[in-house]
Protein backbone atom coordinates (compact mmCIF):
# COMPACT_ATOMS: atom_id res chain seq x y z
CA UNK A 1 0.00 0.00 0.00
CA UNK A 2 2.99 2.10 -0.05
CA UNK A 3 2.31 3.82 3.09
CA UNK A 4 3.76 3.34 7.08
CA UNK A 5 1.42 1.74 9.33
CA UNK A 6 2.01 2.99 12.74
CA UNK A 7 0.34 1.34 15.97
CA UNK A 8 0.43 3.16 19.47
CA UNK A 9 -0.54 0.39 21.96
CA UNK A 10 -1.77 2.00 25.07
CA UNK A 11 -2.68 -1.11 27.37
CA UNK A 12 -0.23 -2.11 29.60
CA UNK A 13 -0.24 -5.53 28.87
CA UNK A 14 -0.86 -7.63 25.39
CA UNK A 15 -1.20 -10.86 24.55
CA UNK A 16 1.70 -11.92 22.37
CA UNK A 17 1.55 -12.89 18.93
CA UNK A 18 -1.08 -10.61 18.90
CA UNK A 19 0.37 -7.30 17.13
CA UNK A 20 2.72 -9.67 14.87
CA UNK A 21 -0.26 -11.45 13.68
CA UNK A 22 -2.26 -7.86 12.83
CA UNK A 23 0.85 -6.57 10.86
CA UNK A 24 1.31 -10.48 8.90
CA UNK A 25 -2.44 -9.91 7.56
CA UNK A 26 -1.95 -6.61 6.40
CA UNK A 27 1.28 -8.04 4.69
CA UNK A 28 -1.20 -10.28 3.21
CA UNK A 29 -3.93 -7.79 2.21
CA UNK A 30 -1.14 -5.88 0.00
CA UNK A 31 0.17 -8.58 -1.30
CA UNK A 32 -3.80 -9.69 -2.40
CA UNK A 33 -4.09 -6.22 -3.43
CA UNK A 34 -1.80 -4.75 -4.80
CA UNK A 35 -1.89 -3.54 -8.45
CA UNK A 36 2.28 -2.82 -8.09
CA UNK A 37 2.25 -6.67 -7.85
CA UNK A 38 2.14 -8.92 -10.92
CA UNK A 39 0.30 -11.71 -9.52
CA UNK A 40 -2.15 -10.58 -7.25
CA UNK A 41 -5.80 -11.31 -7.67
CA UNK A 42 -6.60 -7.84 -8.25
CA UNK A 43 -3.96 -7.73 -11.44
CA UNK A 44 -5.73 -11.20 -12.48
CA UNK A 45 -9.34 -10.20 -12.02
CA UNK A 46 -8.16 -7.05 -14.45
CA UNK A 47 -6.01 -9.28 -16.70
CA UNK A 48 -8.87 -11.81 -16.81
CA UNK A 49 -7.54 -14.58 -15.64
CA UNK A 50 -9.50 -14.97 -12.85
CA UNK A 51 -13.21 -14.79 -11.90
CA UNK A 52 -14.84 -12.34 -9.37
CA UNK A 53 -16.86 -15.42 -7.82
CA UNK A 54 -13.67 -17.65 -7.73
CA UNK A 55 -11.74 -14.96 -5.88
CA UNK A 56 -11.32 -14.53 -2.16
CA UNK A 57 -14.77 -13.38 -0.11
CA UNK A 58 -12.29 -10.16 1.28
CA UNK A 59 -11.71 -9.67 -2.89
CA UNK A 60 -15.68 -9.69 -3.46
CA UNK A 61 -16.00 -7.24 -0.72
CA UNK A 62 -13.98 -4.85 -1.05
CA UNK A 63 -15.17 -4.43 -4.71
CA UNK A 64 -18.78 -4.52 -4.21
CA UNK A 65 -18.13 -1.86 -1.23
CA UNK A 66 -16.50 0.47 -4.09
CA UNK A 67 -19.06 -0.10 -6.23
CA UNK A 68 -21.69 1.06 -3.46
CA UNK A 69 -19.31 3.70 -2.80
CA UNK A 70 -19.06 5.16 -6.33
CA UNK A 71 -22.75 4.87 -6.21
CA UNK A 72 -23.10 7.09 -2.57
CA UNK A 73 -21.10 9.56 -3.75
CA UNK A 74 -22.48 10.26 -7.51
CA UNK A 75 -19.51 8.73 -9.01
CA UNK A 76 -17.32 11.10 -7.18
CA UNK A 77 -15.21 8.20 -5.66
CA UNK A 78 -14.99 5.70 -8.45
CA UNK A 79 -12.22 2.84 -8.61
CA UNK A 80 -12.34 3.14 -11.97
CA UNK A 81 -11.02 6.72 -12.56
CA UNK A 82 -8.01 5.65 -14.00
CA UNK A 83 -9.02 2.60 -16.05
CA UNK A 84 -12.47 2.02 -17.29
CA UNK A 85 -10.98 -1.61 -17.41
CA UNK A 86 -9.19 -2.26 -14.39
CA UNK A 87 -10.21 -1.77 -10.99
CA UNK A 88 -8.03 0.28 -8.31
CA UNK A 89 -9.62 -0.05 -5.01
CA UNK A 90 -6.82 0.84 -3.00
CA UNK A 91 -8.85 4.24 -2.42
CA UNK A 92 -10.72 2.44 -0.33
CA UNK A 93 -8.74 -0.49 0.99
CA UNK A 94 -6.18 0.94 3.42
CA UNK A 95 -9.03 2.07 5.08
CA UNK A 96 -10.82 -0.88 5.50
CA UNK A 97 -7.86 -2.79 6.24
CA UNK A 98 -7.31 -0.86 8.96
CA UNK A 99 -10.60 -1.29 9.88
CA UNK A 100 -10.63 -5.48 9.98
CA UNK A 101 -6.77 -4.99 11.39
CA UNK A 102 -8.85 -2.86 14.68
CA UNK A 103 -11.81 -5.35 15.01
CA UNK A 104 -9.64 -8.26 15.00
CA UNK A 105 -7.43 -6.24 18.02
CA UNK A 106 -10.61 -5.39 19.87
CA UNK A 107 -11.16 -9.41 19.54
CA UNK A 108 -8.26 -9.92 20.68
CA UNK A 109 -8.79 -7.95 24.20
CA UNK A 110 -6.56 -5.47 22.99
CA UNK A 111 -8.59 -1.71 24.46
CA UNK A 112 -6.88 0.83 24.19
CA UNK A 113 -5.28 1.75 20.71
CA UNK A 114 -4.43 3.91 17.66
CA UNK A 115 -3.90 3.06 14.27
CA UNK A 116 -2.38 5.44 11.95
CA UNK A 117 -1.98 4.51 8.42
CA UNK A 118 -0.33 7.55 6.42
CA UNK A 119 -2.89 10.01 8.06
CA UNK A 120 -6.17 8.18 8.66
CA UNK A 121 -7.01 7.78 12.03
CA UNK A 122 -8.67 4.38 13.54
CA UNK A 123 -9.18 5.36 17.78
CA UNK A 124 -10.04 2.64 20.01
CA UNK A 125 -10.47 3.20 23.90
CA UNK A 126 -8.43 5.84 25.70
CA UNK A 127 -4.96 7.53 24.89
CA UNK A 128 -4.40 7.54 28.86
CA UNK A 129 -7.09 5.98 32.02
CA UNK A 130 -8.15 9.99 31.99
CA UNK A 131 -8.09 11.15 28.93
CA UNK A 132 -9.79 10.93 25.45
CA UNK A 133 -7.52 10.72 22.30
CA UNK A 134 -6.95 13.96 20.66
CA UNK A 135 -6.29 14.00 17.03
CA UNK A 136 -4.57 16.83 15.46
CA UNK A 137 -5.97 17.70 11.37
CA UNK A 138 -3.28 18.66 9.83
CA UNK A 139 -3.24 22.58 8.67
CA UNK A 140 -3.03 22.79 4.68
CA UNK A 141 -1.08 25.53 3.66
CA UNK A 142 1.49 25.50 7.01
CA UNK A 143 3.20 21.95 7.43
CA UNK A 144 3.94 22.10 11.46
CA UNK A 145 0.36 23.40 12.21
CA UNK A 146 -2.57 21.52 13.13
CA UNK A 147 -6.21 23.27 11.71
CA UNK A 148 -8.54 21.85 14.47
CA UNK A 149 -7.86 18.72 17.11
CA UNK A 150 -10.96 15.99 17.15
CA UNK A 151 -11.16 14.40 20.61
CA UNK A 152 -13.04 10.99 20.56
CA UNK A 153 -12.58 7.24 21.95
CA UNK A 154 -13.93 4.74 19.00
CA UNK A 155 -13.62 6.86 15.48
CA UNK A 156 -12.20 6.57 12.42
CA UNK A 157 -10.62 9.87 10.91
CA UNK A 158 -9.85 10.49 7.09
CA UNK A 159 -8.59 13.45 5.66
CA UNK A 160 -8.40 14.38 1.83
CA UNK A 161 -6.27 17.19 0.84
CA UNK A 162 -4.07 18.49 -1.91
CA UNK A 163 -1.49 18.89 -0.05
CA UNK A 164 -0.69 15.51 1.09
CA UNK A 165 1.61 14.66 -2.18
CA UNK A 166 0.60 16.87 -4.77
CA UNK A 167 -2.35 16.81 -6.47
CA UNK A 168 -3.23 13.08 -6.42
CA UNK A 169 -6.76 13.35 -6.04
CA UNK A 170 -8.48 14.15 -9.76
CA UNK A 171 -12.32 14.74 -10.26
CA UNK A 172 -13.31 11.22 -12.11
CA UNK A 173 -15.71 13.42 -13.78
CA UNK A 174 -13.18 16.34 -15.05
CA UNK A 175 -9.70 14.25 -14.64
CA UNK A 176 -8.26 17.20 -13.15
CA UNK A 177 -7.56 18.31 -9.44
CA UNK A 178 -10.62 19.81 -7.63
CA UNK A 179 -10.63 23.58 -6.64
CA UNK A 180 -11.48 25.93 -4.21
CA UNK A 181 -11.30 23.30 -1.41
CA UNK A 182 -7.77 22.92 0.32
CA UNK A 183 -8.69 19.75 2.77
CA UNK A 184 -12.09 17.51 4.04
CA UNK A 185 -11.60 15.36 6.90
CA UNK A 186 -14.69 12.85 7.45
CA UNK A 187 -15.32 10.97 10.71
CA UNK A 188 -17.11 7.96 11.38
CA UNK A 189 -17.74 4.43 12.58
CA UNK A 190 -15.78 3.02 9.17
CA UNK A 191 -12.38 4.49 8.35
CA UNK A 192 -12.96 2.76 4.75
CA UNK A 193 -16.40 4.64 4.46
CA UNK A 194 -14.71 8.21 5.82
CA UNK A 195 -11.78 8.16 3.37
CA UNK A 196 -13.41 7.48 0.15
CA UNK A 197 -16.36 10.26 1.55
CA UNK A 198 -13.03 12.48 2.06
CA UNK A 199 -11.97 11.74 -1.13
CA UNK A 200 -15.16 12.34 -2.96
CA UNK A 201 -16.02 15.14 -1.21
CA UNK A 202 -12.78 16.77 -1.83
CA UNK A 203 -12.85 15.73 -5.51
CA UNK A 204 -16.32 17.38 -5.91
CA UNK A 205 -13.86 21.11 -4.77
CA UNK A 206 -15.48 24.13 -3.88
CA UNK A 207 -18.69 24.75 -1.75
CA UNK A 208 -20.14 21.43 -3.00
CA UNK A 209 -17.64 19.92 -0.73
CA UNK A 210 -19.20 20.90 2.46
CA UNK A 211 -22.45 21.22 1.23
CA UNK A 212 -22.39 17.45 0.45
CA UNK A 213 -21.17 16.43 3.85
CA UNK A 214 -23.64 18.04 5.74
CA UNK A 215 -26.32 15.22 4.02
CA UNK A 216 -23.98 12.02 5.38
CA UNK A 217 -25.79 9.69 7.52
CA UNK A 218 -22.89 8.72 10.67
CA UNK A 219 -20.31 10.68 9.44
CA UNK A 220 -19.55 14.04 10.61
CA UNK A 221 -17.47 16.11 8.34
CA UNK A 222 -14.89 19.06 8.31
CA UNK A 223 -13.83 21.34 5.05
CA UNK A 224 -11.09 24.16 4.74
CA UNK A 225 -11.35 26.01 2.17
CA UNK A 226 -8.75 28.04 0.27
CA UNK A 227 -9.31 31.70 2.12
CA UNK A 228 -9.18 29.33 5.45
CA UNK A 229 -12.96 29.35 6.04
CA UNK A 230 -13.52 25.73 8.28
CA UNK A 231 -16.82 24.43 7.83
CA UNK A 232 -17.76 21.55 10.24
CA UNK A 233 -21.11 19.56 10.48
CA UNK A 234 -23.01 20.22 13.62
CA UNK A 235 -21.62 17.26 15.05
CA UNK A 236 -18.37 16.88 14.01
CA UNK A 237 -16.33 16.27 17.41
CA UNK A 238 -13.78 19.30 17.35
CA UNK A 239 -11.91 19.84 21.02
CA UNK B 1 -14.30 49.00 36.93
CA UNK B 2 -12.21 51.84 38.87
CA UNK B 3 -13.34 50.49 41.74
CA UNK B 4 -12.11 46.70 41.14
CA UNK B 5 -8.91 47.25 40.08
CA UNK B 6 -8.43 49.70 43.41
CA UNK B 7 -9.90 46.63 45.45
CA UNK B 8 -7.17 44.70 43.84
CA UNK B 9 -4.04 46.73 44.13
CA UNK B 10 -4.94 47.06 47.97
CA UNK B 11 -5.35 43.51 48.16
CA UNK B 12 -1.97 42.74 47.15
CA UNK B 13 -0.34 45.03 49.21
CA UNK B 14 -1.75 43.58 52.74
CA UNK B 15 -1.22 40.35 51.34
CA UNK B 16 3.03 41.08 51.27
CA UNK B 17 3.66 41.09 54.46
CA UNK B 18 2.14 37.60 55.26
CA UNK B 19 3.68 35.32 52.24
CA UNK B 20 6.95 35.23 50.72
CA UNK B 21 7.49 37.66 48.09
CA UNK B 22 7.27 34.83 45.24
CA UNK B 23 3.73 33.59 46.16
CA UNK B 24 2.71 37.10 46.82
CA UNK B 25 3.19 38.19 43.24
CA UNK B 26 1.15 35.25 42.08
CA UNK B 27 -1.56 36.71 40.08
CA UNK B 28 -5.04 34.97 40.63
CA UNK B 29 -6.51 33.56 37.64
CA UNK B 30 -10.15 33.87 37.70
CA UNK B 31 -12.61 31.99 34.85
CA UNK B 32 -16.13 32.79 34.38
CA UNK B 33 -18.01 30.37 31.43
CA UNK B 34 -21.29 31.41 30.50
CA UNK B 35 -23.91 29.53 27.89
CA UNK B 36 -26.28 31.51 25.75
CA UNK B 37 -28.59 30.65 23.19
CA UNK B 38 -29.16 33.00 20.13
CA UNK B 39 -31.60 33.52 17.80
CA UNK B 40 -30.92 34.47 14.16
CA UNK B 41 -33.67 36.51 12.61
CA UNK B 42 -36.35 34.64 10.61
CA UNK B 43 -35.58 34.81 6.84
CA UNK B 44 -37.93 34.27 3.53
CA UNK B 45 -35.95 32.41 1.26
CA UNK B 46 -38.79 33.31 -1.01
CA UNK B 47 -39.58 29.61 -3.26
CA UNK B 48 -38.63 27.14 -0.29
CA UNK B 49 -40.66 29.32 2.69
CA UNK B 50 -38.78 30.10 6.31
CA UNK B 51 -35.73 29.64 8.04
CA UNK B 52 -34.54 30.42 10.94
CA UNK B 53 -31.52 29.44 13.20
CA UNK B 54 -30.71 28.81 16.96
CA UNK B 55 -26.83 28.72 17.97
CA UNK B 56 -25.42 28.21 21.65
CA UNK B 57 -22.60 29.57 22.45
CA UNK B 58 -20.33 29.21 25.28
CA UNK B 59 -18.33 32.08 26.69
CA UNK B 60 -14.93 31.75 28.55
CA UNK B 61 -13.68 34.87 30.45
CA UNK B 62 -10.53 34.29 31.71
CA UNK B 63 -8.79 37.10 34.01
CA UNK B 64 -5.44 37.01 35.62
CA UNK B 65 -4.57 40.05 37.29
CA UNK B 66 -5.40 43.19 35.34
CA UNK B 67 -5.57 41.15 31.62
CA UNK B 68 -8.62 39.44 30.48
CA UNK B 69 -9.21 37.04 27.55
CA UNK B 70 -12.61 35.96 25.70
CA UNK B 71 -12.91 33.08 24.09
CA UNK B 72 -16.64 32.36 22.56
CA UNK B 73 -17.13 28.65 20.68
CA UNK B 74 -20.58 27.92 19.29
CA UNK B 75 -21.11 24.48 21.13
CA UNK B 76 -24.48 23.77 18.48
CA UNK B 77 -26.54 25.08 15.59
CA UNK B 78 -30.00 23.96 14.94
CA UNK B 79 -32.63 25.26 12.50
CA UNK B 80 -36.11 25.67 14.23
CA UNK B 81 -37.63 27.09 11.75
CA UNK B 82 -37.11 25.99 8.16
CA UNK B 83 -39.16 25.32 4.96
CA UNK B 84 -42.12 22.45 5.07
CA UNK B 85 -44.50 23.78 3.54
CA UNK B 86 -44.99 21.86 0.02
CA UNK B 87 -43.78 18.20 -0.29
CA UNK B 88 -41.11 19.14 -2.49
CA UNK B 89 -39.61 22.02 -0.03
CA UNK B 90 -39.75 19.53 2.93
CA UNK B 91 -37.78 17.22 0.95
CA UNK B 92 -35.37 19.75 0.49
CA UNK B 93 -35.20 20.81 4.07
CA UNK B 94 -34.60 17.50 5.13
CA UNK B 95 -31.33 16.70 2.54
CA UNK B 96 -30.33 19.85 1.55
CA UNK B 97 -29.81 22.16 4.32
CA UNK B 98 -26.17 22.35 4.90
CA UNK B 99 -26.08 22.42 9.23
CA UNK B 100 -22.39 23.85 9.04
CA UNK B 101 -20.88 25.71 11.78
CA UNK B 102 -17.87 27.87 11.10
CA UNK B 103 -14.84 26.95 13.19
CA UNK B 104 -11.80 28.62 13.76
CA UNK B 105 -8.79 27.50 12.10
CA UNK B 106 -5.43 26.09 13.93
CA UNK B 107 -5.58 25.01 17.19
CA UNK B 108 -2.19 26.33 19.05
CA UNK B 109 -0.72 24.57 21.90
CA UNK B 110 -3.18 21.78 22.13
CA UNK B 111 -2.48 18.22 23.28
CA UNK B 112 -2.51 16.10 20.35
CA UNK B 113 -1.58 12.39 19.73
CA UNK B 114 -1.89 11.72 16.23
CA UNK B 115 -2.45 13.95 13.28
CA UNK B 116 -4.78 13.25 10.69
CA UNK B 117 -4.21 14.16 6.82
CA UNK B 118 0.08 14.62 7.02
CA UNK B 119 0.75 11.82 4.28
CA UNK B 120 4.38 13.09 3.97
CA UNK B 121 5.80 9.89 3.30
CA UNK B 122 9.21 11.44 4.18
CA UNK B 123 8.04 12.52 7.62
CA UNK B 124 6.71 9.03 8.51
CA UNK B 125 9.67 8.66 10.58
CA UNK B 126 8.93 11.80 12.23
CA UNK B 127 5.07 10.05 12.47
CA UNK B 128 6.61 7.15 14.73
CA UNK B 129 8.95 9.11 16.38
CA UNK B 130 6.32 11.64 17.82
CA UNK B 131 4.19 8.67 18.41
CA UNK B 132 6.80 6.98 20.62
CA UNK B 133 7.87 10.80 22.49
CA UNK B 134 4.23 10.85 23.74
CA UNK B 135 4.12 7.34 24.54
CA UNK B 136 6.89 8.11 26.58
CA UNK B 137 5.38 11.26 27.74
CA UNK B 138 2.21 9.32 29.19
CA UNK B 139 4.27 6.49 31.03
Amino acid sequence: MGVPILLDLCDEEVADGVVDAMFDWLRWVDATFSTFKDDSEINRINRGELCLVDAHPDVQQVLQRCDELRAETRGYFDMHAASAFAADPSGFLKGWSIDRAAAFLQESGVRNFAINAGGDVRLSGRAVPQLHWRVGIQHPLERGEIAVVVEANELAIATSGAYERGAHVLDPHTGRPPSGVLSVTVVGPELGTADAYATAAFAMGGGAAAHWTARLCGYEALTILPDETVLATSGFPAA
Amino acid sequence: MRKTITSLLAATVIAVPFANATAAVKAVKKTVVRTRRFTGSTIDTGRYGLLRVTIVVRKTTSIVGTRKSVKRRIMSVSVPVYPNETDRSAFISQNAIPVLVQEALRAQGARVDIVSGATYTSEAFAQSLQAAILAEKRW
